[in-house]
C-alpha cells in the first residue's frame, strides 16, 4: 500500500511531462509546419493542374492503367495498419509495454486512412462524378455491383475508417477531459465539447473500458480484412503475378511491416523532440524490434511462397514478369526493395543491442518503408507491363504531375500529425497513470 | 433512478488515493444512503467492482444485436439488390455467396462498433448526471467521493461524520444549480432529435425519382441554345431554312421519282408498277388522311418506314436520303393535293 501511494504521488508529474508538447512550441515548429504547407501546397497545385487538364497528365497508359495512385493508396492502408496493430493487438494481450506507445501509434492509422482515401480521388478520371461509388438510390437507377472487389474495397475502407476513428476517440475522452480543466483559450471550447461531459466516475470508467474491450478485437479482425481485400483486388483478378491465392495474407503482413517500422519512426521522432525518454524507452524500441524480425521473417516466406509456385509452374506468361523482376528491367528496384525489407532488418535487429538503440531502429523502419513503397509500386506495374499478349507489353515512369502529389501528400500526412500533436497528448496520460498504479499492484 | 432533485443536497468530499473507497461506500450504505446517490470520481479506473451500479442492458449484449443487424443489412445490399438490379455476367451468379459474406462480414463489423460507440456515448452522458461539481485536484491524484442527499438534517451529520472518519481532506456542501437539466429531460431531447432525423430523411425519400417529370428535350425542337463558337453541327440536327421553295419542289419530284414511285405510282396515288406483288397496298398520297398528316409526321415515316401489325409495310429511308432530301420529298408530297 505504501508503494502505491508513492506512484500515486507521480501523477502529477506525469501531467506537467504529457501536457507539455501541447503547452510549449518552438519556434522550428512553426518552420517545419510552414515548409510542410509548402510542399502540401506543391502537392495540390498538381492536383489541380491534373483535374484541369486531365487525367493524361499521369504516365498511366494501356496497358499499365493502375500505377503510382494505387500503389500509394496500397502503402498508406497498409501504414494504417500501424496502429490497430500495434495497438490493438497489444491491448487484446495486455502487453503492459503498449502504454505510451498506443496513442502515436493509433494517431497514425487515423491520418494513413485519410491519405490513402487521397489516394482514391488522386486516381479517378473525373474525381466531380465521385460520388456515383456510393450506392444510394438514385434517379439513373445506377447501382454497384457488389461482385467487383473494388466495392469489397470501398466498404472495407469506409468501415476501417470508422472504426479506427472511433478506437482512436475512445481512449482520448478521459484525456480530453484533463485537458478541458488544464488549457485555455481557442482550445478550451473544442475540448469541452469533445470530452462529452466526462467526470471520471467508476461507472464512466466501467463503461469506457467495456465499450474499449468490445471494440478492440472487432477492430483486429477488420484490419485483417482490410488488407485482405485489398490484396484480392488483385488476387482475384486473371493477371499473371497476380492471381495467386497468397495475396491476402501476404498483403496483411506486408501491410504490418510497413505500419511497425512507421511506429518506429514516430516513437523516434516524438521521443527526441519533446523529451520524452523516460517515457518512450529503449526497451519499447526492443519490443518493436523484435516484432519487426517476427513480420520480415513470415513476410519474406510469404514472398518466397509465391515466387516458388510461379517458378515451379514455369507458365511462360507468369515467367516474364518473374526474370523481369529477378532480372530484368526491373532488378534493380527489386534488390533494392528485398535489400531494404528483408536483409537489413534481419541483419540488425536480430542483435539484442542493436534493438535497444533508438536510432538505429528508426533507420530500419524508415528504410523498410521505402521497401514497402517499392514493393507495392512493384506489385503494380510489373504484371501490367507484361500482358499475356506481347505486342501490347508497355513501361511505366511516373510523370512529374504524379511525383509532386506523392510527395505533398506525405508532407500532407506529416503535417496533420504535426498539427495533431497540439490538440491531442501524444501519449494515453490516464492508460500511462492506471499502468503506473495498477502495474505496480500487479507486480508488473 | 436519478436522485438529483432540486432540494437535494450536495456533500462533495476529497480523499488521498490511500484511502479505501470501497469500505467507505460500504459504509455509507449501511448509513442508508441508497446505492445511486453515491459517485466516486477517480483520475484512473480504480476497478473495484464494489463502486459499480450494473447497467440494464450489458454493452456487450448490445454490440451483439448491433452485429447481426450488421449481417441483415450486409446480406440485403448485396444479395438483395443484386436480385433486384440483376447485371448478368459470363458464367458467374447473381447472388455470389463468397462476395455476400465478405460485404456482410464489414458491415457485421461497421454496425458492431458504431453501435457500440453510441450506446456508450448515451451511457456515458447519463452517468454525468449526478455529478455537478467536479474537482480539478482530482486529474493530480486524489479522490472524489459526491453524495445527493434529500435534506434531512440527522442523516447528513451521519454521512459527515462517516467521511471524516474515512481521512477526507476536504469536505463541502451545496445546493445544486436547479439549471442542470434532469435525465429524462435530455433523453427526452434526445428522442426529439432523433425523430426529427428521421422524418428528414423519409422525406428525401419520398422525392420523385421519374425521369419523365425531368424537362426534357423533344425531337424536331428548336436549339434552345446557340452552339458554342467554333462547333461543327451535325446535318441531321440542323434544322435550316430551304434556299428556294422551287428548287425543293424539283429537287423532292426527282427523288420521289427515284425512291417512292415505283409503289406509290408517279401521281402519288399508290399505283405504282410493283403493286401486284405487295401484300399490303401502298397508301394513296392524295387521300386526305394522309395529306392532313403533319409534315413532321410524315417525314418520321419516310426516315422510319411504317409498321402495320407487326409487319413491316414501308421499308425506312434514313439510309437512302439525308435529312434534307427526307424533306424536301414530305414538301413534295404535301403539295400533290394542290391542283
Amino acid at each position: 500500500m505504501e508503494q502505491e501511494k508513492r506512484h500515486w504521488e507521480h501523477i502529477p508529474k506525469i501531467n506537467q511531462d504529457l501536457l507539455a508538447p501541447l503547452l510549449t512550441t518552438h519556434w522550428t515548429y512553426f518552420l517545419s509546419v510552414g515548409v510542410l504547407a509548402c510542399l502540401v501546397a506543391a502537392g495540390a497545385g498538381a492536383w489541380t493542374y491534373q483535374v484541369q487538364t486531365g487525367i493524361g497528365q499521369t504516365n498511366m497508359h494501356p496497358p499499365i492503367f493502375w500505377a503510382v495512385y494505387i500503389a500509394s493508396f496500397i502503402f498508406w492502408v497498409g501504414a494504417s495498419h500501424s496502429g490497430t496493430f500495434i495497438s490493438g493487438v497489444l491491448r487484446l494481450s495486455k502487453a503492459e509495454w503498449r502504454r505510451p506507445v498506443t496513442r502515436i501509434a493509433e494517431l497514425m492509422t487515423f491520418i494513413s486512412l485519410m491519405i490513402a482515401t487521397l489516394f482514391v480521388f488522386y486516381h479517378l478520371g473525373r474525381v466531380w462524378r465521385w460520388y456515383y461509388l456510393i450506392p444510394y438510390p438514385n434517379q439513373r437507377e445506377l447501382w454497384p455491383n457488389f461482385r467487383s472487389p473494388l466495392m469489397w474495397d470501398a466498404i472495407a475502407v469506409f468501415t476501417y475508417a470508422t472504426a479506427s476513428t472511433i478506437y482512436l476517440y475512445l481512449p482520448l475522452i478521459p484525456d480530453f477531459a484533463l485537458l478541458r480543466e488544464r488549457i485555455g483559450g481557442w482550445r478550451k471550447p473544442l475540448y469541452r465539447v469533445l470530452s462529452l461531459g466526462w467526470t471520471g466516475t467508476q461507472n464512466q470508467w466501467h463503461v469506457l473500458e467495456t465499450a474499449l474491450r468490445i471494440i478492440t478485437p472487432l477492430i483486429v479482425m477488420v484490419m485483417v480484412s482490410v488488407h485482405s481485400i485489398v490484396g484480392w483486388d488483385f488476387g482475384v483478378s486473371l493477371v499473371p503475378a497476380w492471381h495467386s491465392t497468397i495475396f491476402a495474407p501476404y498483403f496483411v503482413v506486408g501491410a504490418v511491416h510497413s505500419g511497425v517500422g512507421l511506429v518506429a519512426i514516430g516513437l523516434y521522432v516524438l521521443r527526441k523532440i519533446y523529451r520524452l525518454e523516460s517515457y518512450i524507452t529503449p526497451e519499447h524500441f526492443d519490443k518493436i524490434g523484435k516484432l519487426l524480425v517476427v513480420t520480415t521473417l513470415v513476410l519474406a516466406y510469404l514472398y518466397f511462397a509465391e515466387l516458388l509456385t510461379t517458378w515451379y509452374a514455369n507458365i511462360p506468361d507468369h515467367m516474364w514478369v518473374v526474370d523481369a523482376l529477378l532480372s530484368g528491367p526491373f532488378a534493380v528496384p527489386f534488390w533494392f526493395m528485398a535489400t531494404c525489407i528483408y536483409i537489413i532488418p534481419l541483419a540488425t535487429l536480430t542483435s539484442p543491442a542493436f534493438r535497444r538503440w533508438p536510432l538505429g531502429v528508426m533507420i530500419v523502419g524508415v528504410l523498410i518503408n521505402i521497401g514497402m513503397y517499392i514493393e507495392r509500386v512493384l506489385i503494380l506495374v510489373p504484371p501490367l507491363s507484361y500482358p499475356r499478349l506481347p505486342f501490347n507489353w508497355g513501361s511505366y515512369f511516373p510523370s512529374w504531375v504524379e511525383m509532386t502529389i506523392i510527395v505533398g501528400s506525405l508532407a500532407l500526412a506529416v503535417l496533420l500529425y504535426a498539427l495533431a500533436v497540439k490538440v491531442v497528448p501524444v501519449i494515453s496520460i490516464w492508460e500511462e497513470k492506471e499502468g503506473l498504479v495498477h502495474g505496480a499492484r500487479h507486480g508488473k | 433512478m436519478a436522485p438529483v432533485t432540486e432540494n437535494n443536497m450536495t456533500v462533495l468530499a476529497l480523499f488521498e488515493p490511500s484511502g479505501d473507497p470501497k469500505s467507505l461506500v460500504e459504509e455509507l450504505r449501511k448509513a442508508g444512503v441508497p446505492e445511486d446517490a453515491v459517485e466516486v470520481l477517480s483520475p484512473l479506473p480504480l476497478h473495484e467492482a464494489a463502486l459499480l451500479r450494473p447497467a440494464r442492458v450489458p454493452l456487450h449484449l448490445i454490440a451483439i444485436l448491433a452485429g447481426l443487424v450488421g449481417i441483415g443489412i450486409g446480406v440485403m445490399v448485396a444479395a438483395g439488390t443484386a436480385l433486384l438490379y440483376p447485371i448478368v455476367t459470363g458464367g458467374k451468379p447473381i447472388v455470389a455467396l463468397p462476395v455476400v459474406g465478405i460485404i456482410a462480414f464489414e458491415t457485421m463489423m461497421l454496425v458492431a462498433i458504431v453501435t457500440t460507440f453510441a450506446a456508450m456515448l448515451i451511457r456515458l452522458w447519463s452517468e454525468s448526471r449526478n455529478v455537478t461539481e467536479r474537482d480539478p485536484r482530482i486529474d493530480d491524484g486524489l479522490i472524489e467521493v459526491i453524495l445527493s442527499l434529500p435534506p434531512d438534517s440527522a442523516r447528513l451529520e451521519v454521512v459527515q461524520a462517516l467521511l471524516q472518519q474515512a481521512g477526507a481532506l476536504e469536505i463541502r456542501r451545496r445546493h445544486p444549480t436547479p439549471s442542470v437539466p434532469s435525465g429524462a429531460e435530455r433523453e427526452g431531447q434526445a428522442t426529439a432529435a432523433v425523430l426529427v432525423a428521421a422524418c428528414l430523411l423519409c422525406g428525401v425519400q419520398a422525392c420523385s425519382r421519374d425521369m419523365q417529370e425531368q424537362p426534357s428535350y423533344q425531337p424536331q425542337e428548336e436549339p434552345r441554345l446557340h452552339s458554342p463558337v467554333g462547333s461543327v453541327p451535325r446535318d441531321s440536327r440542323a434544322v435550316r431554312k430551304p434556299s428556294s421553295t422551287q428548287q425543293v419542289f424539283d429537287e423532292g419530284a426527282r427523288l420521289f421519282r427515284i425512291n417512292c414511285s415505283h409503289c406509290h405510282g408517279r401521281d402519288g396515288t399508290g399505283k405504282g408498277p410493283v403493286i401486284a406483288y405487295l401484300k399490303e397496298k401502298p397508301a394513296d398520297l392524295l387521300d386526305p388522311d394522309v395529306q392532313a398528316l403533319s409534315e413532321d409526321a410524315l417525314y418520321d415515316t419516310v426516315t422510319y418506314g411504317l409498321a402495320m401489325e407487326g409487319r413491316d409495310v414501308m421499308p425506312p429511308f434514313k439510309g437512302e436520303m439525308s435529312a434534307e432530301e427526307r424533306r424536301s420529298v414530305v414538301a413534295y408530297v404535301k403539295s400533290l393535293s394542290q391542283p
